[in-house]
C-alpha cells in the first residue's frame, strides 16, 4: 500500500508540472523545453533551504516561486521576441545552461553529489512523513494548482492566450499586447513548475542535477500532449496515465535491462501517435464551435 | 481536422487506459501478498554508466544460487533474488528501494556505488532492513548505522597503505589525482590527499572526469604538462581502461597508481598493453593466482561467462552465501540476520576469510599489485 | 613550460573543432532547406557510431567496408524518420510546434531502442595498429585520428560547398531554403529535395560519429551534446551559411579547449553554452547570417 501511495504522490507532482507546462504549451502555443529547469529551481531552492538553513518547507515555497518567476520572466523577455525556431533554440540553450549550473556550481548545489536527506515537510506539529500524508499533501497542492490554472485558462485572459496561439498577428491587430500576455503566462507557468519541483524534492528526499535534463522536459511535454493540451484536467490524466501504466511493467516478468527503455519508448511513441492521430489528447480542450485546429 | 466520427474511437481508448491504470495499482498491492520464498533484494546499476557492475552482481549471485541448489536450500524454501535497476543514480535507486521494502518486503538488499549506498543507507536503517555493500568505499558509509554492512574496507583505512606505498614504494613526492565525479571518487581522492600530504607528499593538481567517460584527452593533456611524479586514479574499471589507453597515445610516461577495487580484467581488456607497469591497490580476491578456491571460482566463471570474475563478483557471491548461512542458523528478521553477520568470524567467503568489525565493515586489508606482461602480480 | 600546454590545447582544439564543423554542417544541411528542427538528429549520430561498431566489431567487417555501410545505414535512418514521422504530420496539417514535439518524441524512442539493442556499456571500435599511437613533436603530440579528422572535415566542407553551388540538387536545396514558394513554382520537387537533405545531413553526421567512435569510444548518451554543439555552431555561424557553420564549429572547438587552460576541465561544455548565450543575446544573426530567417508560424 505504501508503494501505491508513493506512486499517487508522484502522479500529484507530475500533475502539477504538466498543468504548468500546459498553460504555455497548450493554451498559449509556446513550446518550452526548459520546464525541467524550472522544476529544478524549485527543487534545489527547497532542498537547500531545508537542509542548509532549516527553513520550514512551506516557507521555502514563496522563495522558490519567486526565483522561478524572476528567471522565467527574464527568459521570456529575452527569447520570446525571437522568431519561431530561434525561440526554440533559446529555450533549449536555457535548459542546458541551467543543467550545467546545477551540475557544476558545486559550492551552491553540491553538483553531481546531490543534496541528501531532505526532511519531510511539517506544519503546526503535523509532519508529512508517511506515504499517506505526503500523498494527501501533494494531492492538496494539485487541487490548488488545477484550480488556479482553470481560473487563468478559462477566464477572458485565457481566451486571449488561445487567440495568441491560433493567430498571433490577429490578436495583436485587435490591440492586445501579445508580449505582455506571453511573459505573464510564462511567469505563472514557471512558478507552478517550481512548486512541482519543491514537492518532488520532498517526496524523493534527494536532489541531483540528473533529474532536470532535457529528457525530463520532453517527458513533461508528453504528459501534456497525451493528456490533452488546452485542458487542465487533461494534464492530470496525462500524468496518471504515463506514470502508472509503465509501472505495470515491473510486475510482468520483464527483465530489468529491458524494463526502463521500454517504459521510455512507451511514452515517446504515445507522444508521436497522439500528435499524429489525436493532437487534442485524451481530454480535449473545450472550444466554442468554429475554432478549428 | 477532427470530425465527429473520429471522436467515437477515443472512448474505448480512454476506457482501456483507465483499465490499465487500475490494473497497475492493483498489481502493486497484489505482489505484496506472495511470500513463498526467502527473498534477497538487490539494487544494481544494470543500465546506466557502469552496467558492468550490474553484470558482476548478476553473475556472482547466480553462481551462489547454483551452489546453494547443490548443498540444499533452507527448509526446502528457495532464495529468490529480486533485482531492481538503480542505474547508479540515487533517486532511481531510492524508488527501487522503496518498492523492494514496501512491495516485496525483502529483509536484505545488496547494492553498490558510494552515492547509492549513502542515499539508500538511511532508508535501510530507518526501516530496519539490512543493506550490504559490495564495492563502495566512501568513508561516510561508516556512519550510517548498524544495519549497513560493507564487504570491502572503506577508503579511510585503505588509503593509509596506498598513500604510504606512493611515498615509500613509488618514491613519489608529487601527484596529480584523476578521479570520477561522484561520492566514491571524491571520498577516496580526498582521503588519499590527506594521507599523502601527511607523509610530505604534495598534490599538485587534480582532474575530474564523468562517470562512464571514454574521452580523457583534456584531463590527461593537462596532467602530462603538469608533470607529477605519479598519477593517482580513482574511478570505475571501464574509465580506467580508456584513460590508460589515451595516456599511452599522447605519449605520457608518468607512472600510474590506482585506487583499490578499480583495476579489473575489464580495464585490462580495454587498455591492452597501455596497462603495463601500472600499480594498483587491490583486494585479496585473485581468480588467477589466489587460493585454490578462488582459482576454481575463476575457472568456473570463465567457462560459464567467458571472462574472469572481479572482486565485486566474489563479494556478491559472498553476500548471498552469508544470507543463506544466516537463514540456516535460524535468523529470519533483519535484526537477527544483522546479529548473525556480526557474530561471524573468518567466514569462508570467496574472497578469503571474512569478518566484520563492530561497525559492520570487513577487516580485510588491501594488497598492492602491478601489471606485468598483462597479468596482475602481487607485490610483497 | 606552461605555454607548450597552451599550444597542445590549441592543437586539440583544432581537431575537436573540425569534428564540430562536420556536426554543424550536417545539421545545417537539413535545417536550411526544410526548416525542420530535427532534434532526433542527435540520435541518428549515435546510431551512426553504433552501426559502425556493429558492422566492424560484431560482424567483423573490415573498416573500409564497415565505414561506408554505417554512413549509408545512418543516412537511411534519417530519411526514415522524416518519412515516418515528420512528413505524415506535415501532410496532416501539423504546425511547426507539433513537428518539433514529434522530433522530441522520436529522439526518445530512438535512444531507447538503441539501449535495447546495444545496452548501455561504452563501446569501442578497434583502430588499425598504425593509427593507434600519437606522433610526438617534442613536448607536443598529434594523434593520427586528429589528422584524419582535420582532413575529413576539409573534404566535407569543400564537398558540401561544391555540391551546393554546382549540382542541380544542391541548387534546388538552396532555392528551397531561400524562397520555398518560388522553388515550387519553378518545378522543384520539394519531396525529393527534402529526402536528399535528410539523406545528406544524416550521412554527414554519421561521418562525425565514425570519427568519434574510432577516436574516443561510444556511449548512448553522446547524442544530446553533439546536437547541442551542432545547433550552437549553426547559430553562431549564422543560419543559412554552411561555411559559417563550419567556421563556428572550429571556433567552438578551439575556444572550449583553450578555455580549460585555466578553468577546470569539467566546465568545458558550459563554455559552449555561454558562447551560445552571448550570441543569442547580442548577435542572433551569427558570424555570417545576413538576415534573421523568415519562418511562417
Amino acid at each position: 500500500m505504501n508503494y501505491v501511495l508513493y506512486v499517487v504522490s508522484l502522479v500529484g507532482v507530475y500533475g502539477i508540472l504538466a498543468v504548468s507546462l500546459n498553460l504555455v504549451l497548450g493554451y498559449t502555443g509556446i513550446l518550452s523545453v526548459a520546464h525541467a529547469a524550472f522544476m529544478g529551481i524549485g527543487a534545489y531552492t527547497a532542498a537547500l533551504l531545508l537542509t542548509g538553513w532549516g527553513f520550514n518547507f512551506f516557507f521555502t515555497l514563496p522563495v522558490g516561486l519567486a526565483m522561478a518567476g524572476l528567471v522565467g520572466a527574464a527568459l521570456a523577455a529575452s527569447t520570446l521576441r525571437l522568431r519561431g525556431d530561434y525561440y526554440i533554440i533559446g529555450s533549449f540553450g536555457f535548459q542546458v545552461i541551467m543543467y550545467n549550473v546545477f551540475l557544476n556550481w558545486i559550492d551552491l548545489t553540491k553538483g553531481p553529489f546531490g543534496i541528501r536527506n531532505i526532511p519531510k515537510p511539517q506544519a503546526f506539529g503535523v509532519a508529512f512523513d508517511t506515504p499517506a500524508r505526503y500523498a494527501a499533501l501533494t494531492l492538496a497542492f494539485l487541487v490548488v494548482s488545477v484550480w488556479v490554472a482553470r481560473r487563468v485558462g478559462e477566464s477572458p485572459y485565457g481566451k486571449v492566450l488561445r487567440a495568441i496561439r491560433e493567430d498571433e498577428a490577429g490578436a495583436a491587430s485587435i490591440g492586445k499586447n501579445v508580449r505582455r500576455y506571453k511573459i505573464s503566462i510564462f511567469v505563472v507557468s514557471s512558478m507552478l513548475a517550481s512548486l512541482g519541483g519543491a514537492l518532488y524534492a520532498g517526496l524523493i528526499s534527494y536532489v541531483d542535477p540528473f533529474a532536470f535534463t532535457i529528457h525530463e522536459s520532453i517527458f513533461l511535454q508528453a504528459l501534456v500532449i497525451v493528456g490533452g493540451s488546452g485542458n487542465v484536467f487533461g494534464s492530470v490524466v496525462g500524468a496518471a496515465v504515463l506514470i502508472t501504466i509503465p509501472e505495470m511493467l515491473r510486475f510482468l516478468d520483464v527483465p530489468t535491462t529491458v524494463a526502463s527503455p521500454i517504459r521510455e519508448i512507451l511514452y515517446g511513441a504515445l507522444m508521436i501517435l497522439f500528435l499524429r492521430f489525436r493532437p487534442k489528447g485524451l481530454l480535449p480542450e473545450r472550444v466554442s464551435p468554429g475554432v478549428g485546429r | 481536422m477532427m470530425t465527429r466520427e473520429a471522436f467515437k474511437w477515443i472512448r474505448p481508448i480512454r476506457a482501456a487506459m483507465c483499465g490499465l491504470v487500475a490494473l497497475a495499482l492493483a498489481g502493486m498491492v497484489g505482489v505484496a501478498w506472495a511470500q513463498e520464498e526467502f527473498k534477497y533484494g538487490a539494487v544494481s546499476p544494470v543500465t546506466g554508466p557502469i552496467p558492468q557492475f550490474g553484470e558482476y552482481f548478476i553473475r556472482g549471485s547466480q553462481l551462489a544460487l547454483e551452489d546453494l541448489e547443490k548443498t540444499g536450500w533452507i527448509g526446502g524454501k528457495k532464495i529468490r533474488i529480486v533485482l531492481e535497476d538503480g542505474k547508479n543514480d540515487p533517486k532511481v535507486s531510492l524508488a527501487a528501494m522503496n518498492k523492494l521494502i514496501s512491495v516485496d518486503r525483502v529483509p536484505i538488499v545488496e547494492t553498490v556505488g558510494s552515492s547509492v549506498v549513502l542515499a539508500l543507507g538511511p532508508v535501510a536503517q530507518q526501516n530496519g532492513v539490512i543493506l550490504t555493500n559490495t564495492a563502495a568505499q566512501n568513508p561516510n558509509i561508516r556512519k550510517i548505522g548498524n544495519f549497513i554492512f560493507s564487504l570491502v574496507p572503506l577508503a579511510d583505512r585503505v588509503m593509509q597503505s596506498t598513500a604510504v606505498h606512493a611515498v615509500e614504494g613509488m618514491k613519489a613526492k608529487t601527484a596529480v589525482m584523476l578521479y570520477v565525479n561522484n561520492e566514491y571518487g571524491r571520498g577516496v581522492a580526498e582521503t588519499f590527499k590527506k594521507i599523502f600530504e601527511e607523509h610530505s607528499g604534495k598534490i599538485i593538481g587534480h582532474e575530474i572526469h564523468a562517470q562512464g567517460e571514454t574521452d580523457f584527452t583534456t584531463p590527461l593533456t593537462k596532467i602530462k604538462f603538469a608533470n607529477p611524479a605519479i598519477v593517482f586514479f580513482v574511478g570505475h574499471d571501464n574509465e580506467l581502461g580508456y584513460a590508460l589507453k589515451k595516456a599511452k597515445q599522447i605519449g605520457m610516461k608518468i607512472p600510474w597508481l590506482v585506487a583499490p577495487g578499480v583495476f579489473t580484467p575489464l580495464s585490462l581488456s580495454i587498455a591492452g598493453d597501455a596497462a603495463e607497469g601500472v600499480q594498483a591497490a587491490d583486494y585479496n580476491f585473485d581468480p588467477v593466482a589466489g587460493t585454490e578456491r578462488m582459482k576454481a571460482f575463476g575457472k568456473r566463471h570463465q567457462e560459464k561467462f567467458g571472462v574472469l570474475p572481479t572482486f565485486a563478483t566474489a563479494h556478491s557471491y559472498n553476500s548471498v552465501t552469508l544470507y543463506a548461512a544466516a537463514l540456516k542458523a535460524g535468523a529470519r528478521k533483519p535484526a537477527e540476520i544483522r546479529d548473525y553477520f556480526l557474530s561471524v568470524k573468518n567466514f569462508d567467503g570467496m574472497a578469503g576469510p571474512l569478518t566484520f568489525d563492530k561497525e559492520g565493515i570487513t577487516t580485510e586489508q588491501p594488497v598492492m599489485r602491478v601489471i606485468r606482461g598483462g597479468k596482475f602480480v602481487t607485490l610483497k | 613550460m606552461a605555454y607548450w600546454l597552451l599550444v597542445q590545447l590549441a592543437l586539440n582544439g583544432i581537431a575537436t573543432g573540425c569534428l564540430y564543423a562536420i556536426l554543424a554542417i550536417s545539421f545545417a544541411v537539413i535545417f536550411a532547406p526544410t526548416k525542420t528542427f530535427h532534434f532526433a538528429h542527435g540520435s541518428v549520430y549515435v546510431y551512426g557510431g553504433y552501426f559502425l561498431y556493429q558492422f566492424a566489431m560484431e560482424w567483423g567487417w573490415p573498416l573500409p567496408a564497415a565505414v561506408p555501410a554505417a554512413v549509408l545505414a545512418a543516412a537511411c535512418l534519417g530519411v526514415l524518420v522524416d518519412r515516418a514521422v515528420y512528413t505524415p504530420l506535415r501532410k496532416h496539417g501539423a504546425g511547426v510546434m507539433e513537428i518539433l514535439l514529434s522530433a522530441f518524441g522520436t529522439f526518445i524512442v530512438l535512444q531507447n531502442v538503441l539501449l535495447l539493442i546495444w545496452k548501455s556499456d561504452p563501446r569501442t571500435v578497434r583502430v588499425p595498429e598504425g593509427l593507434k599511437n600519437g606522433i610526438p613533436f617534442g613536448p607536443l603530440t598529434l594523434t593520427p585520428m586528429d589528422l584524419i579528422t582535420v582532413v575529413v572535415a576539409g573534404v566535407v566542407v569543400a564537398g558540401v560547398a561544391v555540391f551546393m553551388r554546382r549540382t542541380r540538387l544542391g541548387k534546388a536545396m538552396r532555392a528551397l531554403e531561400n524562397d520555398p514558394e518560388v522553388a515550387v513554382m519553378v518545378g522543384i520537387s520539394t519531396e525529393r529535395v527534402r529526402m536528399a537533405a535528410f539523406f545528406l545531413g544524416s550521412a554527414l553526421v554519421a561521418v562525425a560519429a565514425v570519427l568519434t567512435a574510432l577516436d574516443k569510444g561510444l556511449e548512448p548518451t553522446i547524442g544530446v551534446n553533439a546536437l547541442l554543439v551542432a545547433v550552437v555552431a549553426m547559430i553562431v555561424g549564422g543560419v543559412g551559411s554552411f561555411s559559417g557553420a563550419a567556421l563556428a564549429g572550429l571556433f567552438l572547438g578551439i575556444v572550449e579547449n583553450l578555455g580549460i587552460w585555466q578553468i577546470p576541465s569539467e566546465w568545458k561544455s558550459t563554455i559552449t553554452f555561454s558562447v551560445l548565450a552571448i550570441f543569442i543575446l547580442f548577435r542572433p544573426t551569427g558570424f555570417f547570417g545576413h538576415r534573421v530567417a523568415r519562418y511562417s508560424e
